[in-house]
């Protein structure tokens, strides 16, 4: 429906740029400075080596960063092998790996297996020593020669032997350097070193003849370098050199005019002391300046950028003074500036929530049911109790105030679910209280409600959805009345409702979406009652329902949206159901839900991309799909984005729209979402897996050349107590990062750690294996090669085989004598023996006759016992029978009380009426006397329980006492608890006949095992299990001639070794005082000896527990 | 008219409500459906036309879904659907979830019948 202005397309695209452009007005830096751990904020340079390390350069220290921790390394007096001077200007790692750190003070080869520095400094009077102790830059030509500029010279190192040559100038000469202060280098293409000089231009040094082409100002030629001060030199892809001077800006060199162009404060710096210049993969030229910020050129436009330090902005760059620009593997741009480091990657910060409303007492609503773009650009959000609010794309945020008749009450304080602007331009604005005409011009608001008495008004007030056809029809739905087509011009509604009776009519009136496909068939989303089309001609509905056992249905009957997409499939999105796509063929849907890789199956909104990719809002975030991979038995997401990427989670239904250029705009519970599809990047760089750490018994150990470069360790069998601190060398969002490891030789299977970055082993025995740590970076791309560590630890002595051996020898031979030695005591013994047992024999009988009286003393105890535990499960019953009583007591107030007035309105009124209430008062007397009795039993059982013993068998129902005690103990529990829930389900068998038995006493048993039960089950509960519905059945059965009483709960469990105790008296598994341990010894004495039954239980721990209690019939 | 969906689990409050909305429901001022279990009062819910009002008399005590657990799958699917919860005097642990779910107002137990019309009077839209 939307309409292309192309002035307007020209205008977003001059205001925007982000989408088609590279240089955007604002971008995201990050910012990492002292607080992170860096050595101090006047950062100079950076550097990232070939492990994938990054490495920064301050005016007090080195800093190694893996993402997660700087090491510092720093000038100790004490120690000659630390780093010369903490005043570092240049780092740089040659191809053989040698990684050099340049200071104010001396040269230093960073030595990685122990993290010391071989310091180079000048020998005065040792010409192979290097020329001064300044050093300014360093690179490394394609003969693998090292030059090093310094304020004495060029210096070439051989690495080989570590001895320097230098290269000085002669003013005289003009084949000789032009200076000797060297203040960059820049080894180009084609192999010339390029040498920056502090006064005297730069220099086109050839390595191998030494001889110099000296390029500097000279003052009226446009065509040479604007300033001899040159601070950096860098080449671009097509060849260029581009040299950064104190204060005259950029010179561009042609490389092979050998001119140079001049880039300025008059041609759109915003300052001329640049000190680096540096192209990025995208080709935009950074240049940071001393004083100005940072600037952009996009040479294919010619549009510059300045991006400054804003204090009120933590995304702005951290300072204005840019000394180094570097760009990493992952393509992050680095900036170290003299308050910290910022850096910037296109692939962070994907999406921003825009907030409806800030102030105004703080408690802004910003759930937003309804989006929707005009044909101005203007983005029109309707907020649950809080209107019709604009939101504006090029501002960023919310500007309301541009349209003052949004003040209209109707428009402010509605609930709104639906908004379309129609081909007049004219808004419509479905509201829980009517539908709305909104004439931004002119600010007029018509309100169009139902009316009872006229057939052509609006069926319902509660709106959801509003869509205008080919025809210019406006299609309403609404939530209770169905379907409205409104004729503008004639100003009426023709309604279609649901009739239960006819199967062609609307099958459910609460209308949630409405879809025009592209053959004008209109389709029609309800809620509860599936998907309709409608056939205009006739009027008649046909409509599509979920069946569960039919798997060609649609998977719900919850209708969220619909979408047709380029190719003219059909897309709905459900409540619950996932993605359904109509297959008109043979009127079938195929469905796609979590299982196919969908984030939720709540479907709340579905939009299309200009490359045909679809991206569906659901409860958890927004996840793309490639429709073409998409086919009937799986689904492509390529990617779901949440709040983690700055997405809100939960989006609401329908309220999505895609507007000009492509943008989408999504609304949820907590504002806006507004993005380009085109500006959502990943971070594709697969990250190098490193080890950062190796620590034994709990102390950092040395990285020996063991790890770090060989990936070998060798460790002796005390050294078993070791542990790797392993890193994904991923800066962009290391927090995101997510790992595995396996010690193979342990594990039989890799081992998930999320985000945990140290393994620890303990014990391990003497032999082979290898650690390996495979891990992704924080969009989930992974490095599955990672790291493997090769370990071997060797073995003591005494576990070799030599030393096996002759062991078994001896032992064998101890244990030959010892049995001989043995067998000779033993025989001298067994005489001594056989006259004790007759001495002892005697006395064991006195001891019998003692026994027996000890016997009868407990005999009496454990009587004394079980009244007690009958005692204690009263208490327990108490409160439930209190709960329990209120019920029926209730029922017999308010039931008297009606009656009363009842019969005072009796008396006043006419005949016909009159009957009507002595109906009514029967009724009431009815149920007074039910809850009276109802009341009473349960009384009487409470008594019964509690009455001590009583040995008079009598015929009673055994289902309804189950019945009563099954309540009875749940509420109980209830009581106990009141945040106890559980599921309980009977199945009673009704051809049990009357059984003989002791009530009190079965009764008695049946509410142990059910109280038993409700406690199992809680504690599942407790235990924080995920979906878990705790469940207590009972099931009673007659078989032949014997009843079984099954009380099934899927509780805890108990385990086998515990099975066979719990009939025993005083064991329990409860906490100490929350069971006496007599409750099911009684049970069996009761059921066992008392009525000639059995008991027996059954259980798989941690999935149920089953007591089965069978009585025979004549008992 | 005030369209009410009445939810416990003990059968008799039909017959106890009609009795005492007698009036009302006679005037077409209120109509009221009863619904016995949480699963039930979604399904109405979901099925029948929308209700102005829950009224939720078992705040805890129905088997299967809870008075609680109701309340909470009612304030996503109807956001705007007010709802009166009952809670057993005393029980302040289970008023302060009805409250933080989003309840729009409250009645003890037992039912004081002319303090709970006034009260839907004044919640119905």
């Amino acid at each position: 429906m939307k309409k292309i202005f192309p002035l307007l397309i020209i205008l977003f695209c001059t205001l925007e740029g982000s989408a088609e452009g590279k240089l955007a007005s604002s971008l995201r830096f990050g910012r990492i400075s002292v607080d992170k751990g860096l050595s101090q904020s006047t950062v100079f340079c950076s550097y990232q080596d070939s492990q994938g390390f990054l490495w920064f350069g301050t005016d007090d220290g080195l800093n190694k960063y893996d993402g997660y921790n700087f090491e510092v390394y720093k000038f100790d007096p004490t120690d000659t092998k630390t780093l010369s001077n903490n005043s570092v200007h240049v780092i740089f790692e040659d191809s053989k790996k040698n990684l050099f750190v340049g200071t104010d003070l001396g040269l230093n080869l960073y030595n990685p297996q122990n993290g010391s520095f071989r310091r180079f400094q000048n020998i005065p009077g040792d010409p192979a020593s290097i020329s001064s102790n300044i050093i300014s830059s360093i690179a490394e030509d394609k003969d693998g020669v090292v030059w090093i500029g310094t304020s004495k010279g060029l210096n070439a190192l051989n690495t080989e032997n570590f001895s320097f040559s230098v290269n000085h100038s002669n003013k005289a000469n003009v084949s000789t350097l032009s200076s000797d202060v060297i203040s960059c280098l820049l080894v180009d293409k084609s192999g010339t070193v390029w040498v920056g000089t502090a006064s005297n231009g730069i220099n086109a040094f050839d390595p191998k003849t030494k001889k110099c082409t000296r390029y500097t100002s000279i003052p009226g030629d446009k065509n040479s370098l604007s300033e001899n001060d040159i601070t950096t030199i860098t080449q671009d892809r097509s060849g260029n050199l581009w040299i950064g001077t104190v204060n005259g800006g950029v010179n561009v060199m042609n490389v092979s005019s050998r001119q140079f162009i001049h880039y300025t404060t008059e041609n759109g710096l915003s300052n001329n002391s640049i000190f680096s210049v540096l192209e990025d993969q995208e080709g935009i030229f950074w240049i940071g300046t001393l004083g100005g910020g940072l600037d952009a050129l996009d040479r294919a436009t010619g549009r510059t950028m300045n991006y400054k330090f804003d204090p009120l902005n933590l995304e702005s760059i951290s300072n204005n003074k840019v000394w180094s620009i570097f760009e990493d593997k992952a393509s992050t741009l680095w900036f170290t500036t003299s308050d910290g480091i910022s850096y910037f990657n296109r692939t962070i910060g994907k999406f921003v929530t825009h907030k409806v409303s800030q102030g105004e007492g703080g408690d802004a609503n910003n759930s937003i049911f309804a989006v929707n773009e005009d044909h101005e650009g203007n983005i029109w959000v309707g907020v649950l109790g809080g209107g019709l609010n604009v939101f504006s794309r090029t501002d960023g945020r919310f500007v309301n105030e541009r349209f003052p008749s949004l003040n209209n009450p109707l428009l402010r304080f509605n609930n709104i679910f639906a908004i379309e602007e129609d081909r007049t331009g004219m808004l419509w604005i479905g509201t829980a209280d009517g539908l709305i005409s909104y004439d931004r011009k002119s600010g007029a608001v018509t309100q169009f409600r139902h009316n009872p008495s006229d057939k052509f008004s609006l069926s319902n007030n509660y709106v959801r959805c509003i869509k205008e056809d080919k025809s210019g029809t406006l299609w309403i739905g609404t939530h209770g009345g169905g379907l409205n087509a409104f004729d503008r011009t004639q100003k009426k509604f023709k309604v279609y409702r649901n009739i239960p009776a006819d199967a062609t009519s609307l099958s459910a009136d609460v209308v949630l979406t409405v879809c025009e496909d592209k053959d004008g068939q209109i389709w029609v989303g309800t809620y509860g009652g599936g998907l309709n089309k409608l056939d205009r001609t006739s009027g008649k509905f046909t409509s599509f329902h979920f069946d569960p056992n039919d798997s060609k249905t649609i998977s719900s009957n919850f209708i969220h949206s619909i979408f047709q997409d380029a190719l003219g499939k059909l897309w709905i999105g459900t409540y619950g159901g996932g993605i359904n796509v109509f297959q008109p063929e043979d009127l079938s849907f195929i469905h796609y839900t979590e299982n196919n890789g969908l984030p939720n199956n709540v479907v709340n909104g579905i939009l299309s991309d200009e490359k045909g990719n679809l991206w569906v809002s659901t409860n958890n975030g927004v996840c793309k799909i490639l429709p073409e991979k998409t086919s009937s038995n799986s689904m492509t997401s390529t990617r779901s984005y949440n709040l983690q990427d700055g997405l809100q989670n939960k989006l609401n239904e329908n309220a999505c729209c895609t507007g000009f250029g492509g943008w989408m705009f999504f609304g949820g519970s907590n504002g806006l979402n507004a993005f380009h599809p085109d500006s959502i990047h990943d971070n594709t760089a697969i990250p190098p897996v490193v080890i950062t750490r190796f620590y034994l018994f709990e102390k950092p150990a040395r990285m020996d050349t063991l790890i770090s470069s060989e990936h070998k360790l060798e460790l002796n069998y005390k050294q078993n107590f070791f542990s790797f601190e392993f890193a994904a060398l991923n800066f962009i969002l290391p927090a995101k990062n997510r790992y595995y490891i396996m010690m193979e030789g342990l594990d039989k299977d890799w081992i998930y750690r999320d985000n945990q970055r140290i393994a620890t082993y303990t014990n391990i025995d003497p032999g082979h294996y290898t650690f390996r740590v495979k891990a992704c970076n924080n969009d989930g791309v992974w490095n599955n090669e990672g790291i493997a560590i090769e370990i071997t630890i060797e073995p003591p002595f005494y576990r070799t085989w030599w030393f096996t051996g002759l062991s078994a020898l001896l032992i064998t031979l101890l244990i030959f004598i010892y049995i001989r030695i043995r067998t000779n005591t033993l025989v001298k013994q067994n005489i001594v023996l056989e006259d004790k047992v007759n001495s002892r024999t005697a006395e064991l009988q006195d001891k019998n006759i003692e026994l027996t009286k000890t016997m009868d003393n407990l005999r009496s105890t454990q009587t004394q016992l079980v009244q007690s535990e009958k005692m204690a499960s009263l208490g327990q019953l108490t409160a439930g029978i209190a709960h329990e009583i209120q019920n029926p007591l209730n029922f017999v107030n308010n039931f008297s009380e009606l009656s009363v007035e009842l019969l005072n309105e009796f008396e006043t009124a006419p005949e016909p009426e009159q009957k009507e209430i002595v109906g009514d008062l029967k009724q009431n007397l009815e149920k007074i006397v039910l809850h009276g009795k109802r009341a009473d039993s349960i009384v009487k059982g409470m008594l019964q329980h509690s009455r001590a013993s009583s040995v008079q068998k009598q015929a009673t129902d055994i289902n309804k006492l189950v019945e009563e005690f099954f309540s009875l103990a749940y509420h109980g529990m209830r009581a106990n608890d009141p945040g106890f829930n559980c599921a309980m389900q009977k199945q009673l068998d009704p051809k049990i006949p009357e059984l003989t038995i002791i009530p009190q006493d079965i009764s008695r048993v049946i509410l142990n095992i059910f109280n038993n039960a409700f406690y199992a089950v809680d504690e599942r509960k407790k235990s924080g299990e995920k979906n878990y519905q705790p469940t207590v059945s009972i099931t009673t059965q007659l078989t032949g001639n014997k009843v079984r009483i099954s009380i099934h709960d899927n509780g805890k469990g108990i385990a086998k070794d515990i099975r066979d105790k719990i009939f025993n008296p005083f064991f329990t598994t409860k906490p100490t005082g929350k069971g006496t341990g007599l409750g099911l010894s009684i049970s069996y004495d009761i059921i066992v000896k008392g009525h000639g039954g059995e008991i027996n239980v059954d259980s798989v721990p941690g999935e149920y527990s089953e007591f089965t209690v069978i009585l025979p019939v004549k008992t | 008219m005030i369209k009410m969906l009445v939810v416990d689990d003990e059968q008799d409050v039909e017959m106890l409500f009609s009795q005492r909305f007698r009036k009302e429901l006679k005037n077409g001022e209120v109509l009221i459906h009863f619904a016995f279990s949480g699963e039930d009062a979604l399904q109405f819910l979901r099925t029948l036309d929308p209700f102005d009002l829950v009224l939720v008399l078992s705040d805890i005590n129905m088997p299967g879904m809870t008075g609680l657990e109701l309340l909470r799958i009612i304030r996503t699917e109807f956001p705007t659907l007010r709802v009166m919860m009952v809670t057993a005097y005393g029980d302040q642990n289970n008023f302060d979830n009805a409250v933080a779910i989003g309840a729009n107002d409250f009645v003890t137990k037992p039912v004081d019948f002319s303090l709970l019309k006034e009260k839907i009077y004044k919640l119905a839209p």
